[in-house]
């Protein structure tokens, strides 16, 4: 689990690769209709492709010699997850903090 | 307000969070051991037996929790202080494979309350996604956990 996460967040490390994300939230595209738009050449896409698809973060359907790509909602959710786990964590904290202060407003 | 959390740049997570005392009492329970101890408690039923922060330039920090044979913590230097309005310090996670961050800390007057804006920056993007995905988790993850259940 923590490793898949891991390559998520790597793979959602680059600009061009959180543009193709972009691009695809307005649904699914070839490879082709991704490199015009991006500027990026046709092997840049592909490898940027491999790799969110490896990290869990696109789906690519087959039909015929098309690969079609789209967003895979899931694996969206749980990176979205993480950073929330992480604020609430140290949201927990913080709410003692203010505990704290409170606490020492009222002895002062 | 309750904490807000984004991703700054490639390697940088950003924490803002109000809180409704002076920019000196909040800078305070961030950098005497006492203090910091009282609310840095980490999840419920654990203790936090190691807290040292020398709240100079070049000064050491510890914090260290515990619960029976389980433990995690992290060190780290502090690089510049000015109370209350700055802190900057490294943490680097002990027993976690990973590199450490940068931390810098303000705090600045907002009405009667304090806005604490932390900025944690880590070494490459690579880090900062194993942070996210392993680092804090790992050593949080028994935390979280906990916290799960909590809010169930």
């Amino acid at each position: 689990m923590n490793k898949e996460i891991a390559t998520t967040f790597a793979a959602l490390s680059d600009p061009a690769r959180l543009a193709i994300l972009d691009a695809l939230t307005r649904g699914e595209a070839d490879a082709t209709a991704l490199v015009d738009p991006l500027g990026l050449t046709q092997p840049t896409v592909s490898h940027h492709l491999k790799v969110l698809e490896r990290a869990g973060l696109i789906e690519r359907r087959r039909i015929g010699t098309r690969r079609p790509c789209r967003l895979s909602p899931d694996r969206l959710a749980e990176v979205t997850g993480w950073l929330e786990q992480l604020r609430a964590a140290m949201e927990r904290n913080y709410t003692r903090l203010d505990n704290m202060l409170q606490q020492e407003e009222d002895t002062t | 307000m309750t904490l807000k959390i984004t991703e700054e740049g490639r390697t940088a997570l950003v924490g803002i969070r109000r809180f409704a005392a002076s920019p000196e009492r909040v800078f305070d329970a961030h950098t005497r051991p006492a203090l910091i101890s009282r609310w840095m408690t980490g999840p419920d039923g654990w203790t936090m037996p190691v807290c040292e922060f020398d709240a100079t330039p070049g000064g050491k920090l510890r914090f260290g929790w515990a619960q029976g044979d389980e433990a995690f913590g992290f060190g780290g230097t502090v690089l510049d202080i000015l109370r209350p309005h700055r802190i900057v310090h490294t943490e680097i996670w002990e027993g976690a494979d990973m590199v450490g961050t940068r931390n810098v800390t303000s705090f600045e007057a907002d009405g009667d309350g304090t806005l604490m804006v932390i900025q944690i920056f880590y070494a490459t993007p690579e880090a900062r996604a194993a942070a996210l995905a392993s680092g804090m988790a790992d050593g949080m993850e028994m935390s979280y956990a906990r916290i799960d259940g909590l809010q169930d």
